[in-house]
């Protein structure tokens, strides 16, 4: 294999091979190679050629479709501060319904995930007065677009079964056998619509994802 | 940025102000139900309606019987049950001894417990109270002598009159000595 | 002319540098280089990242089109063709262009120019 296409390979290396990627690719390669070419009539030497060649281009982040150059440490900053708000409100809510058996062990857990996210931001907030400089990175927009999708779809799924579920367990009965539904007394009905509204607070996990790309345009550099 | 540093913090002091609240809270609780139960194991203070559920026509119903004296006073002392259909009697063994129990104490529970056992269980003639040192049986007729139609008691004025006069510790041990019948047993000092 | 020129100047017209060379005829991303490196007088030498951002974006605007050329040196070479689109494109830019170096020259200038 020639070394410049090896050299165009690995400007992509990082990237899944898609159609679009590979005929960027080809495209690259073939302009450089025309170059390299004319570099060589022009009376430079093969590994001259090669350098001035490779020289001339030296990342591709800014070619891909949907990349944007982001400030990295705005970018982090702001969706921990998201991630936080949204998961203390969980928490909060989460409190008062600790009487409720199926909430106690989750409330426990998040104050512990709090806690853990929590020290993390802190660190990440003194490591950033450390460096002290503006980082950019290139992010896909597209990519985070679709992750979005996906976790919407997925968390409707979830949240359409779930809802299904406690249906059939409080309503089943009733529906199939015609048993009178069974509720005894406010603490039953409580905890019936705990069951009901608990799966609906997972809704920050989408929330959380969907920042992503609001943020990314947010914080796009130049 | 600095809005919702502060919003994080905001919430985060609110999460731990309700996590104190409802440990307040149940502390509370707690100690209400705490009281409560105290306030079961003493006859002139047990609550009617934690037996009431317990009303039988037939003390056939061994789990019933046991629910209901489960319910009553003497419940925080060890013990197991049995009964004898043919002579209509519920048994209750003590794993301890009556002469450790206090006399007025004893005399007390003792009655407080026949009487809710015969009001509650229509068909129940006799109850025998089995320590390990002495045993008392109770018969229904010595305590209806008594107290009159016990199915008039069972309502709250009628039973609180009832449990005021376990206060007098006189009348108690009078009472106590006409309608048990006791047996000491052998090898035991009482 | 000569020595370096302020890229933040040239920046804004890359698009339509391009359009000009592709007005001509077809072409793939090195010739493209070339032809504006010669058209400059070689003073001015276009970058590989600002030209494919730029052939990029011309596309999404649907201003070129690509189709890919016979197999040569290893490769396909990518051929632009500017459209109907930006062509229109390409004239109202030279026209923008002409009434913006007239009054930058008078802003600029001031009167002891003026002719």
């Amino acid at each position: 294999m020639n070394k410049l296409k090896e050299y165009v390979d690995s400007l992509f290396r990082k990237y899944r091979q898609t159609s679009k990627i590979r005929d960027l690719k080809e495209e690259v390669y073939t302009n450089l190679e025309a170059k390299r070419m004319d570099l060589i009539a022009a009376g430079f030497s093969p590994d001259e050629a090669f350098d001035q060649v490779r020289n001339s281009i030296t990342e591709v982040d800014s070619l891909i479709e949907g990349n944007i150059k982001i400030d990295r440490f705005s970018f982090c900053r702001e969706r921990m501060q998201w991630m936080l708000i949204s998961l203390l409100s969980v928490w909060v809510i989460t409190i008062p319904l600790r009487v409720f058996y199926s909430v106690f062990a989750l409330s426990y857990l998040l104050a512990f995930v709090i806690l853990i996210a929590g020290v993390y931001y802190i660190y990440f907030l003194k490591q950033r007065g450390k460096q002290c400089q503006k980082q950019t990175v290139y992010v896909n927009i597209l990519y985070y677009r679709k992750v979005k999708r996906v976790v919407w779809v997925l968390w409707s799924m979830y949240f359409l079964f779930s809802f299904v579920m406690t249906t059939c367990v409080y309503f089943g009965s009733n529906l199939w056998f015609s048993r009178p539904v069974h509720i005894d007394g406010p603490y039953a009905l409580g905890n019936m619509l705990v069951n009901y509204f608990l799966p609906l607070l997972t809704i920050v996990i989408p929330f959380i994802f969907g920042l992503n790309e609001r943020l990314a345009l947010k914080y796009e550099v130049e | 940025m600095k809005t919702r540093d502060r919003i994080i913090i905001a919430l985060g002091i609110i999460g731990i102000f309700f996590v104190f609240a409802t440990i307040q809270i149940r502390n509370k609780q707690y100690q209400v139900e705490k009281a409560y139960a105290q306030a079961q194991q003493e006859v002139t203070s047990h609550d009617l309606q934690s037996i009431l559920p317990y009303k039988n026509k037939y003390m056939g119903n061994a789990p019933n019987n046991i629910n209901l004296f489960s319910h009553l006073p003497l419940s925080d002392y060890p013990r197991n049950y049995s009964q004898n259909p043919d002579t209509f009697t519920f048994e209750i063994h003590f794993e301890g001894t009556a002469s450790g129990m206090g006399k007025n104490r004893l005399q007390k529970e003792i009655l407080y417990s026949s009487v809710a056992g015969f009001a509650l269980i229509d068909n129940l003639q006799s109850l025998k109270y089995d320590f390990t040192d002495q045993c008392f049986t109770v018969r229904r007729k010595d305590i209806e002598k008594q107290y009159g139609d016990l199915k008039a008691l069972l309502n709250e004025s009628s039973w609180h009159a009832m449990q005021e006069k376990l206060k007098k510790t006189g009348d108690v041990e009078r009472i106590f000595t006409e309608v048990t019948l006791r047996q000491k047993k052998e090898g035991m000092s009482g | 002319m000569g020595g370096r020129i302020s890229s933040d100047l040239i920046r804004g017209h890359i698009d339509t540098m391009i359009l000009r060379v592709l007005y001509e005829n077809d072409n793939y991303g090195y010739e493209i280089m070339k032809a504006i490196y010669r058209n400059s007088d070689e003073n001015y030498d276009l970058k590989e990242p600002s030209l494919y951002t730029s052939l990029k974006r011309l596309e999404s605007q649907k201003m070129i089109s690509s189709y890919w050329g016979d197999e040569s040196q290893g490769g396909r070479r990518k051929y632009y063709k500017i459209t109907p689109l930006g062509l229109k494109a390409y004239h109202s830019a030279v026209e923008e262009w002409n009434i913006a170096r007239d009054l930058i020259d008078k802003l600029i200038k001031g009167g002891n120019c003026n002719e």
